[in-house]
């Protein structure tokens, strides 16, 4: 069964899969980097109030804020 | 006289194009900006042989044609006007070949635009470290465009690349495309018909998704543009999202096809040092280590070639005045430029220094983790994980560190940064707090390690570090902006740094540093001379009666010339604008003198030292005697030492608040485009100077 969360959600270690973004401009932004809907990631690291993470997709290192990772849907598996 | 060809680097952010660049370029390479914008332009031409002189431009990097800042945006419209100085006649796309897939995108558009394309693999050696190889047959037969594989740091393959521009500048290879327009994108292009001139499909398509952004777009057309955007209700995000992973679908597949794998993964070098240095806790712990490092390497290392400097550009001087007539020119020369270039010369080996490592860092791939650890923080002053770099840089020179703010592409985070950058003490001011921090406490030993001045030297430092961010947030109350921001940043892998690019880089930082701050402070130090030698009627029958007082005092010969020289001081036109403000600056314990040597500070703080010193008859400008001489003034008006506890730390505190430095608002005014910043940023700064000052020596005295 999976669950459907933001990215902003997942705990350190947590891997999920993309599944679509809240909002288009954000969107536009990350796709242009690669990361696509589909695609797996997994939370590396949090910050200590967890305000930014690092996230791990196959072929891409990131990092990004809170907020940018709020907008961005994901399936748990 | 034809005009001269044009070649461009593209490609994604890391990707190698810059290592290319430096490859292809060396030395020849001319920083500066593109017309209109920040955006900072590399250029520089290059022979191929056959051909001649060719322009090769360093265009920023992108992810794609979707730009989401004025880099981005610089691209687009270079690429997307026909018009344009330069429109490039050959593109090579730089591609990082350990990320082939999301590096194609950007390649896929340049494609569909069917600009003269020419692919270079880089970093074959990364993805073969990885265990991967990429088919270039396949690869080659998929796009229809000349491949090479080069590699940015070791020069394979350069000169591969340049046969392959000799052949292909004239005679434009255009690659397969990749995307099908959709029925309502035609629809709106052949209603927009008539903005276009000869553009190709996809270019027009740009053109109506990007009208608001485009310079070379006239209102008229942006108007009609705009009048079938609402007519057709076309959504412009929505198009492009669509765009893009209609584009990823065309080739993803495919890609993944040509790359060969030979081993199996396993947990990278920089997943396994991301594992600490990312950490929550012991990242930041590992950054302040290494900025204590940083620090301590440039006030240790810079020593040397610095006093070197100094002490070469003050034999110089005495040699002149040796050999030159005594005149007006000569006096210029002696007391005007000379100094000032000394003024910027010695600060160039701790600027070099400092943008080695940060240099250094930015090539290992350590600076986007150190974005990602600080940006929460930075946030909260306004500010962004990217103003760590500025800001650090500040600890050197205002004047570099402001120009690097162009990274950050928030305008009101980049703006807060800019406006706290010259808060944080930079290298001039510390010749300034050696001298005065011996008169707030004496030297001894404080819990066995610890130098009890060298306490007082960070605590002044930490003041400043405090003060910027207790601005910023001031700042980031009153400042109103509607645009996003976003910290989204690529952590590409660690790697060796690329000695060529290091080297680059901290050639143009220097450069800069010379030409603008240099530009500046050379000039000042002129008017400063002018100012300090004229005025008030100096004539001889003066320098004849104080030659006579100082002889009665007994003074020996040396010391009879720094006695007329300090009058001659008192008497010029800096003398009397220094007694002019005396009456505004003595609650701050400030006599008429030090009045001069605030004012002569504007040139460079560190002048300070020389006026003192020339104020005080005290010759020459090592801060031992200064210190022992400074110790024995007399303040005239109370019969008490002049350089008390509380004159020291008030004139401390006033160096350490204000904006005394033209330079600094020369690049502010250059980054922003307008006067006003830099003015409000004097005005502010100013006033937390007197203020702190004031109440310094109005508790203390």
């Amino acid at each position: 069964m999976s669950i459907i969360v933001s990215l902003s959600d997942l705990k350190v270690g947590e891997r999920a899969r993309i599944i679509s973004f809240k909002s288009n401009f954000e969107a536009s932004r990350l796709m242009t980097m690669g990361i696509l809907p589909g695609e797996v990631v997994k939370v590396a690291q949090k910050t200590v109030l967890g305000t930014s993470l690092f996230i791990q997709s196959e072929n891409l290192r990131f990092a990004l804020r809170r907020k940018e990772a709020e907008s961005i849907i994901v399936s748990k598996e | 006289m034809s005009k001269k060809k044009t070649i461009a680097l593209v490609g994604n952010p890391n990707s190698g194009k810059t290592s290319l660049f430096n490859q292809l370029t060396g030395l020849r390479q001319k920083v500066g900006n593109f017309p209109g914008v920040t955006v900072e332009r590399k250029l520089a031409n290059i022979h191929l042989e056959q051909i001649g002189d060719v322009k090769l431009i360093d265009l920023p990097g992108t992810y794609s044609l979707y730009p989401t800042s004025m880099e981005e945006n610089v691209v687009l419209d270079t690429l997307l006007n026909n018009h344009h100085e330069e429109k490039p006649n050959l593109v090579v796309y730089v591609l990082d070949s350990s990320n082939l897939e999301n590096h194609f995108l950007l390649l896929s558009q340049l494609c569909d635009l069917q600009l003269n394309l020419i692919l270079a693999l880089n970093m074959s050696d990364v993805l073969q470290g990885k265990g991967k190889a990429i088919d270039v047959d396949k690869l080659s037969k998929f796009l229809n465009i000349p491949i090479v594989k080069i590699n940015g740091r070791t020069g394979e393959g350069t000169d591969t690349l340049k046969e392959l521009m000799v052949n292909q500048i004239d005679n434009p290879i255009f690659s397969n495309t990749f995307y099908e327009l959709n029925s309502q994108e035609k629809k709106i292009i052949q209603a927009v018909e008539s903005v276009f001139e000869n553009e190709n499909e996809y270019q027009k398509l740009l053109i109506v998704q990007h009208s608001k952004h485009l310079s070379f777009l006239s209102g008229d057309k942006k108007i009609i543009i705009e009048k079938f955007v609402n007519e057709f209700d076309f959504k412009r995000i929505e198009a492009q999202l669509e765009e893009i992973m209609k584009r990823f679908q065309t080739f993803s597949f495919n890609l993944k096809s040509f790359i060969n794998h030979h081993k199996s993964p396993e947990t990278s070098l920089s997943d396994r040092l991301d594992r600490w240095l990312t950490h929550p806790i012991i990242g930041p712990f590992v950054f302040f280590f290494l900025m204590l490092f940083t620090f301590q390497a440039i006030f240790s290392w810079a020593t040397i070639p610095m006093d070197w400097i100094d002490e070469s550009f003050a034999f110089f001087a005495g040699f002149l005045s040796e050999m030159l007539p005594d005149s007006v020119l000569t006096n210029l020369l002696i007391e005007g430029i000379i100094p000032g270039l000394s003024g910027i010369a010695m600060f160039v080996p701790q600027i070099f220094i400092l943008f080695l490592i940060i240099s250094m860092f930015e090539e290992i791939g350590y600076m986007s983790r150190a974005v990602y650890l600080f940006d929460g923080i930075m946030q909260r002053f306004g500010m962004n994980g990217r103003s760590i770099v500025t800001l650090i840089s500040g600890g050197a020179c205002a004047v570099p560190a402001i120009m690097s703010t162009r990274i950050i592409s928030n305008w009101k985070e980049r703006l807060i940064t800019i406006m706290v950058t010259p808060l944080i003490s930079c290298s001039a001011r510390i010749p300034v707090f050696a001298i005065l921090v011996a008169f707030l406490i004496p030297s001894y030993k404080v819990l066995y390690v610890f130098n009890s001045q060298g306490l007082v030297f960070m605590g002044l430092y930490l003041l400043g570090i405090l003060s910027a961010l207790i601005s910023a947030i001031v700042f980031k109350k009153i400042l109103k902006s509607e645009e996003a921001s976003y910290l989204m940043i690529e952590m590409p892998d660690y790697k060796m740094p690329d000695w060529k690019n290091v080297f680059f880089n901290v050639w143009n930082k220097v450069k800069s540093f010379v030409l603008v701050a240099g530009k500046v402070i050379f000039f000042i130090s002129i008017v400063l001379w002018f100012l300090a030698s004229y005025g008030g009627n100096f004539n001889d029958e003066k320098v004849k009666k104080y030659q006579a007082e100082a002889q009665q005092i007994g003074l020996d010969e040396e010391a009879v010339d720094t006695y007329v020289n300090s009058k001659k001081l008192e008497y010029s036109y800096a003398g009397q604008m220094g007694k002019l403000i005396e009456p505004a600056i003595e609650p701050l314990g400030f006599d008429w003198k030090i009045g001069i040597a605030l004012i002569t500070s504007f040139a460079a703080r560190e002048v300070f030292v020389g006026t003192m010193s020339t104020l005080y008859s005290i010759g020459n400008d090592n801060p031992q005697t200064i210190r022992e001489k400074l110790k024995n003034v007399v303040n005239p008006k109370t019969g008490k030492p002049m350089f008390t506890f509380a004159v020291a730390l008030s004139l401390l505190l006033f160096y350490v608040f204000a904006l005394q430095c033209m330079s600094t608002l020369a690049v502010v005014y250059k980054e922003t485009k307008s006067w006003k910043w830099p003015i409000i940023q004097f005005i502010y700064m100013g006033a937390m100077a007197y203020f702190t000052s004031l109440i310094a020596y109005q508790l203390f005295k």
